[in-house]
């Protein structure tokens, strides 16, 4: 009896301490390697150093030397994956009628305003398309939620809150160096009438928020490698349709300006 | 060589047994001890308190805490007329607050009555006036609606939406709260009005000897019922809503060790002055809800009231003794039962599984989210 018990607690201590090994392994920082490979100079092909100096780069100061928070540096550099500050927030009506499966009937009232909420993904459908369509390599949808208390009975609709995420297609090559640049950032409003081109259905609302958004990076005074970051769109049918974008680009330092890498962390970062 | 591990289980069975305790008090044990036992650990842990305003003797006076909360049992003690405390035992014969599985033998249907005026007593009768705080004393009986329902689907999606947890919000709120009622008067029929602020309310009627009811008015709450009481008697019910349809607000003076009246003489200014204009309200609420309760019933609510803010009984009628019988404790167990009801009521345990509140709600989900409750997730891994 005394060998089993001693035995069993050897064996848990084995699988307790295989698992604790186990995970400080896999939370060795495999990319240690990489960076300390990276930050070697490629003295073979001296051209592609200062691309992979910018791509290590995770700061950026403002026109007034400041530091940029992280938050809008990530949503700004990193394509290569989801972040939380490049996103499209859409606030749209949707009929109620449009979350059902074929053959499928609305249920009574008191059930209306969860059933929209699990099924709010639904009028999400089609809006990444135009993402990708336009400026997105890759989109997803982060939340759908339908607005509490926004269920109209008697019209048969609801407001939802969608929060869409995305990747620009712009490659990393494209970025100049970002140690003698600076982000600026502007947010530009487009305010479309009640029946104008565009205001039909969200998606057509979201290609003229889009298009405005080219136009607008295209502006004079905006400098190089403008990228949408934060876009919002609000569309009722037979409502004006009101989109605000920020936008950021790359200025390269003002005349005087040393930069030196940071030695505290930026804010939300 | 086994010893050890027998101790081991020992040690385990205890520690659990403590950590039940703790949890859930004494009525953890009401299915494995006596009820004996049940009720002795309870006044044991009542009377050695962790660190409260308990009583130090055991005398009714001693057991009734004049709190910031309101007036609370902290013992086995009923609520008279007037609201004196008195012994459960010296009033009651046979009392148990272990009705949680208790099932009735029939239950019948009533619906509130039409309009906002109730019968009056008739002359010669007597008015027993009982209000009821909340009790926990949750009985097998549930009834909702669909807003119910749809709310604890959108609970559950929100649960799971944030933890990818699948379990339902316990129905505890929709069950039927018991509060008893013992009846001691003899003299003359009684004319009883129950007043309770529960969600859903089953009064439980206990009668000495000779008592005669003469007709029940259930007010306040969203359901109410009544148990253990003859079939002839009429029973009137008005529920919270339409008592604030009728424009009848139930008010009374908080206690004096109520934290109202300490904002009232220590607050300081603002405080003060919030405190004092309150209580003018509350003291017009209070005239106004006794001059309602004087016309329909002829006697004022706040001299006639029997019961605490947390307490489990009222008497109505002297306190037992020489020439007064004690009432006798009726199950709810087999009893009859009048009662409103939700669209939905169901008596836990025995329901077919899938039809209770919990089932009925991972149905709705489930069909919401297209047959794969995986739908219901959202979030991209950042």
């Amino acid at each position: 009896m005394l060998r089993i018990l001693i035995g069993a607690g050897l064996l848990l201590m084995a699988v307790g301490f295989g698992a604790a090994g186990w995970q400080y392994w896999q939370s060795m920082p495999a990319t240690t390697v990489d960076v300390a490979e990276a930050a070697v100079p490629d003295t073979a092909n001296p051209a592609a150093a200062p691309v992979a100096a910018t791509a290590r780069q995770s700061w950026l100061i403002s026109p007034t030397g400041g530091l940029i928070p992280q938050d809008d540096v990530r949503a700004y550099l990193v394509q290569d994956r989801f972040v939380p500050g490049r996103s499209l927030r859409i606030l749209r009506q949707a009929k109620l009628s449009d979350l059902l499966a074929e053959g499928e009937k609305l249920p009574e009232t008191p059930f209306l305003q969860v059933l929209a909420d699990i099924r709010a993904p639904r009028v999400a459908d089609g809006l990444c398309a135009v993402l990708t369509q336009t400026l997105a390599q890759d989109c997803a949808v982060n939340t759908a939620r339908v607005v509490e208390g926004s269920v109209d009975v008697a019209s048969g609709t609801a407001m939802f809150q969608l929060d869409l995420v995305y990747r620009l297609k712009v490659p990393d090559a494209d970025l100049p160096d970002l140690a003698v640049h600076v982000l600026r950032s502007d947010v530009f409003r487009l305010d479309l009438p009640a029946g104008a081109e565009g205001t039909a259905t969200p998606d057509a609302a979201l290609q003229a928020a889009l298009a405005a958004i080219a136009t607008a990076c295209e502006a004079d005074g905006v400098g190089e490698a403008c990228r949408p970051m934060r876009i919002s769109l609000d569309w009722s049918p037979g409502k004006p349709v009101v989109a605000q974008a920020k936008i950021a680009w790359l200025d390269p330092l003002p005349k005087g300006m040393f930069v030196a890498p940071p030695l505290d962390p930026a804010s939300g970062g | 060589m086994i010893r050890g591990p027998i101790s081991l289980v020992i040690v385990g069975a205890i520690m659990l047994a403590a950590f039940g305790l703790v949890w859930k008090g004494p009525r953890a044990f009401e299915h494995y001890l006596p009820e004996r036992v049940v009720s002795l650990l309870e006044r044991g842990m009542a009377a050695a308190p962790i660190g409260g305003d308990q009583p130090t003797g055991g005398t009714a006076a001693e057991m009734l805490a004049d709190s910031p909360d309101g007036l609370k049992a902290l013992g086995p003690i009923a609520a008279m007329p007037g609201n004196s405390p008195v012994l459960i035992n010296d009033v009651i014969d046979g009392y148990t607050t272990r009705v949680g599985s208790d099932i009735p033998a029939e239950i019948t249907m009533i619906r509130p009555i039409s309009g906002c005026r109730v019968t009056p007593p008739l002359e010669g009768s007597a008015v027993g006036h009982v209000t009821a705080g909340v009790t926990a004393l949750n009985l097998a009986m549930l009834t909702y609606n669909d807003a119910t329902l749809a709310a604890a689907v959108q609970g559950f999606v929100n649960a799971y939406r944030d933890g990818g947890t699948t379990g339902v919000l316990d129905p505890a709120g929709l069950a039927y709260e018991a509060y008893d009622v013992a009846v001691t008067q003899t003299d003359a029929p009684v004319y009883l009005v129950l007043e309770s602020s529960a969600l859903n309310r089953m009064w439980n009627i206990h009668l000495a000897p000779g008592a005669r009811i003469e007709r029940v008015i259930l007010l306040g709450g969203t359901h109410a019922g009544v148990a253990n009481l003859d079939p002839v008697i009429p029973v009137e019910v008005l529920p919270g809503a339409a008592m604030t349809a009728c424009g009848i607000d139930p008010a009374y003076l908080p206690n004096p060790g109520h934290r109202f009246f300490k904002d009232l003489t220590t607050g300081t200014g603002s405080e003060k002055a919030q405190a004092e204009a309150t209580y003018v309200v509350l003291q017009d609420r209070v005239a106004a809800y006794n001059t309602w309760f004087r016309d329909s019933f002829g006697v004022p609510a706040d001299e006639t009231r029997a019961g605490f803010d947390d307490a489990t009984v009222s008497v109505i009628g002297p306190q037992p003794g020489e020439g007064v019988a004690k009432a006798v404790y009726a199950p709810v167990q087999g009893s009859r039962i009048r009662m409103t009801q939700d669209t939905y009521f169901e008596l836990r345990g025995q329901v077919s599984e899938g039809e209770d509140f919990v089932g009925r709600v991972k149905a709705i989900t489930t069909t919401f989210a297209f047959g794969d409750l995986a739908n219901l997730r959202q979030g991209v891994a950042f």
